[in-house]
C-alpha cells in the first residue's frame, strides 16, 4: 500500500467514524426521548 | 481527477453516503419496505421458518448460539477497539492484535448471521412490522461495511495512523456493535 493509499484509507476512516457516530448520536437521543416522553405518560 | 483517483475509497464512501441519505429520505424506502413483504412471507414457510414456529426448542438452542457468537463478536471489537485506544495489550504489536481480532470476527459474524437468517424465518411477518428490526439491520450492514473495508484497510496499512482517526475508529466501531447488540435485544422486547 503506498503512502497515498494510507492517506485514502485515513481520510475514509475519519468520514465513516464521524458518519457512524452522527448517526448513532441522532438515533439514541430519539430512543432516550421516547422513552422519557413515555415515562412522563405514564408517571406525569 | 487525478486527485479523485487517489482518494478513491473516501470518495466511494462519500457516494455511499450521499445514496443512503437519499434512499432514507425518500419515498423510495417505503416502496421497498413493501416490495419485501411477499419475501417476509415465503420466509416462513421455508423449512427453516416452520421448524422456528413450530418446534420451540429448536428455535431457543439456535438463539442460544446466537447470542454466544454474539458475546464472542463483542469481545473480538472490544479487544480490537481497546487496542486501538491503547487500553489493552499495549505491549503487543497492533498489527498482530488486530489481525487475531479480526479472525475471531469473521467467524463469530458468519454464526451470527447464519443463526440470525434462522431465527427471522421463524419470526418473520413479526420483525417485518418492528423498525428496531430494520434500524438492527442498518447497523449490522454499517458494522460489516465499516470493518472490512474502512477498519481493516486503515490498520493494515504501512505507518502511523493519527491518533484522531484512531480513536475515532475505535469510537465509531463499538457504537455501531453496541448498536447491534441492543438493537437485536430490543427485538426481543417487542411485537
Amino acid at each position: 500500500m503506498t503512502e497515498r493509499n494510507s492517506k485514502d484509507a485515513q481520510l475514509a476512516a475519519l468520514l465513516g467514524a464521524a458518519t457512524i457516530l452522527a448517526g448513532a448520536a441522532i438515533y439514541w437521543w430519539g430512543q432516550i426521548q421516547s422513552v422519557r416522553e413515555l415515562l412522563e405518560m405514564a408517571y406525569g | 481527477m487525478d486527485s479523485v483517483f487517489a482518494y478513491k475509497r473516501s470518495a466511494i464512501l462519500l457516494l455511499l453516503i450521499a445514496l443512503c441519505a437519499g434512499f432514507a429520505l425518500s419515498d423510495l424506502r417505503i416502496d421497498t419496505w413493501a416490495a419485501l413483504l411477499p419475501f417476509f412471507e415465503w420466509m416462513e414457510t421455508t423449512p427453516f421458518g416452520v421448524i422456528g414456529k413450530t418446534w420451540g426448542a429448536a428455535f431457543a438452542a439456535v438463539e442460544a448460539v446466537h447470542l454466544l457468537s454474539m458475546a464472542v463478536l463483542g469481545g473480538a471489537v472490544l479487544v480490537g477497539d481497546g487496542r486501538l485506544l491503547g487500553w489493552v495489550f499495549a505491549d503487543q504489536p497492533l498489527r498482530q492484535v488486530q489481525d487475531q481480532c479480526h479472525r475471531v470476527f469473521v467467524w463469530s459474524l458468519a454464526v451470527v448471521v447464519f443463526t440470525g437468517v434462522f431465527m427471522a424465518c421463524g419470526v418473520a411477518m413479526k420483525i417485518y412490522y418492528l423498525p428496531v428490526f430494520w434500524y438492527k439491520m442498518l447497523a449490522l450492514a454499517t458494522g460489516t461495511l465499516f470493518a472490512f473495508f474502512i477498519r481493516r484497510p486503515l490498520v493494515s496499512a504501512p505507518g502511523e495512523i493519527a491518533p484522531v482517526t484512531r480513536r475515532l475508529v475505535a469510537v465509531a466501531s463499538v457504537v455501531v456493535w453496541f448498536s447491534v447488540a441492543a438493537t437485536g435485544r430490543w427485538i426481543g422486547f417487542s411485537g
